[in-house]
């Protein structure tokens, strides 16, 4: 939980292009990039999935429900609780890691 | 004095040359509702708007207590005097609505990026020749102040929720139409500078960004440049003429719980639609032959317009 915190200070700070370490090291470890390009980590160029900028602007997560913290966070633990059909599989991520990601994605320039 | 009949007269002529430029490169001419602004005029208007209207809204007053909310009171008034022209989340504006310019937003889009006094102000005064019509004399204050809550709270609501509450309203009616998709629709001969057009008849572009179509910036909807070399349509059906087809034609058919309504697209439109498309972004594993077909395509179009 600490770190979260600490993290989520450094999100707020650092309005730099580079992603934090931590956010890139999931990124990497989960391999969101071959599926999405995530501008600010080099390497996330994927054309599976939409890209990922701009995300707190866009009114939907996935194209069915408000995009909030919390159902962003949703989608990524676990895509078919947030929509059955969606194509995006299951990656096995943690609460707090998704959250984390959701962070991320939500404040990124 | 002669001077200045000199210089009233240079100043006139100067202003008549540029009025007539205005008006000519401007296209003010063309009055059909189905041409569409040039770029550079829409983004002109669009900022002499937002100026005067930010200026404008600055004198409402909303009460001590205003928060955004959606209450199923609400969501009937609003269904029945907003939703025609303006839908809702998963629900279609009305037939005649779609072919409206400029087209009415969906405002769950303008809910994000404007304040509610803005809001209100449009709610009350309406917007001259656009045909956003001024309520004041036909809707209560206190009723007017509701839909400003409801309209702020939209962003909030996903589209099942919204079905659910205004699932009492009666919804628009839509002009009846063939929904079966035939077996075969050849979408190779689709014709994409006609689906271009349809596109903008349908108001594709109030929710989408869409290269060679002019609006507002939207995130209601994906950016669709790329849709075409996308390896899911929608997230949810893999990339395949004939399932893009499918998609356009009657979305909720494919994905109950998607923001995008049915809007009465035929599949023969949709095969036009996905023409343009897969012109505008060639499909995932398009050979390299059908790519420089595109790119001359996308030439032609590009003097066309
Ligand atoms: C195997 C490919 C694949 C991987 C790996 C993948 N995604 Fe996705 N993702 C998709 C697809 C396909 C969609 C579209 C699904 C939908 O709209 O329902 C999607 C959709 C999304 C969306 C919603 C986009 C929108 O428009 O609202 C987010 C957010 C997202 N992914 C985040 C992630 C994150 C974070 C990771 C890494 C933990 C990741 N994805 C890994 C394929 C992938
Ligand atoms: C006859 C169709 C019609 C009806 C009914 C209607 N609107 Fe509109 N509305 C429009 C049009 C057209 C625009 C202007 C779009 C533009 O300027 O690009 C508009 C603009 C707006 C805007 C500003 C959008 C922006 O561009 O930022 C708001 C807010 C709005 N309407 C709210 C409402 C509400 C709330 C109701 C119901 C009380 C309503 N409208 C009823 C057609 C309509």
């Amino acid at each position: 939980m600490k770190w979260l915190i600490v993290f989520s200070g450094l999100v707020l700070s650092s309005c730099t292009q580079e992603a934090p370490q931590t956010v890139t090291t999931l990124v990497n470890g989960y391999g969101c990039g071959s599926c999405h390009v995530i501008p600010s980590i080099p390497g996330a160029t994927g054309r599976t999935g939409p890209p990922l900028q701009d995300y707190q602007r866009q009114v939907y997560v996935a194209g069915v429900l408000p995009n909030t913290h919390e159902t962003l966070t949703r989608f990524i633990m676990d895509p078919q609780t947030v929509d059955p059909r969606s194509a995006m599989p299951d990656l096995g991520v943690t609460s707090d890691e998704a959250s984390l990601l959701a962070s991320y994605l939500r404040a990124e320039p | 004095m002669k001077r200045l009949w000199q210089y009233a007269l240079v100043a006139g002529l100067t202003l008549a040359i540029a009025g007539l430029g205005l008006f000519g490169f401007g296209e003010f001419w063309r009055l059909s509702a189905i041409r569409q602004h040039p770029g550079w005029l829409y983004t002109g208007i669009v900022f002499v708007r937002d100026t005067i209207i930010e200026l404008d809204a600055d004198d409402v007053e909303l009460p001590e207590d205003f928060a955004p909310s959606a209450d199923a009171e609400t969501a009937v008034l609003y269904q029945a005097n907003c939703g025609q022209c303006h839908g809702g989340p998963g629900v279609a504006p009305g037939e005649f609505a779609l072919g409206m310019m400029p087209v009415p937003p969906p405002l769950a889009g303008v809910a994000q990026e404007r304040s509610a006094k803005e809001i209100f102000w449009f709610i009350r005064n309406g917007l001259k020749m656009s045909g956003m019509p001024a309520w004041e004399g036909r809707l209560s204050r206190a009723q007017m102040l509701d839909l400003t809550a409801f309209v702020t709270a939209l962003p909030s609501l996903s589209p099942v929720e919204y079905k659910e509450l205004v699932a009492g309203a009666t919804n628009s009616p839509q002009l009846p139409r063939d929904t079966d998709i035939p077996a075969r629709v050849n979408v190779a001969l689709g014709d994409a500078e006609r689906g271009r057009l349809l596109m903008r008849l349908h108001a594709c572009r109030s929710c989408h960004e869409i290269p060679g179509l002019v609006g507002a910036e939207v995130h209601v909807g994906p950016d669709l440049s790329e849709a075409g070399s996308r390896r899911y349509i929608a997230g949810v059906l893999r990339n395949t003429p004939q399932n893009m087809v499918q998609w356009i034609t009657n979305p909720p058919a494919v994905d109950p719980l998607t923001a995008m309504p049915d809007l009465g697209v035929t599949p023969a439109q949709a095969a036009d639609m996905a023409a343009y498309l897969y012109q505008l972004s060639p499909p995932p594993n398009a050979s390299k032959r059908a790519e420089e077909g595109d790119q001359k395509r996308r030439e032609d179009v590009g003097n066309r317009d």
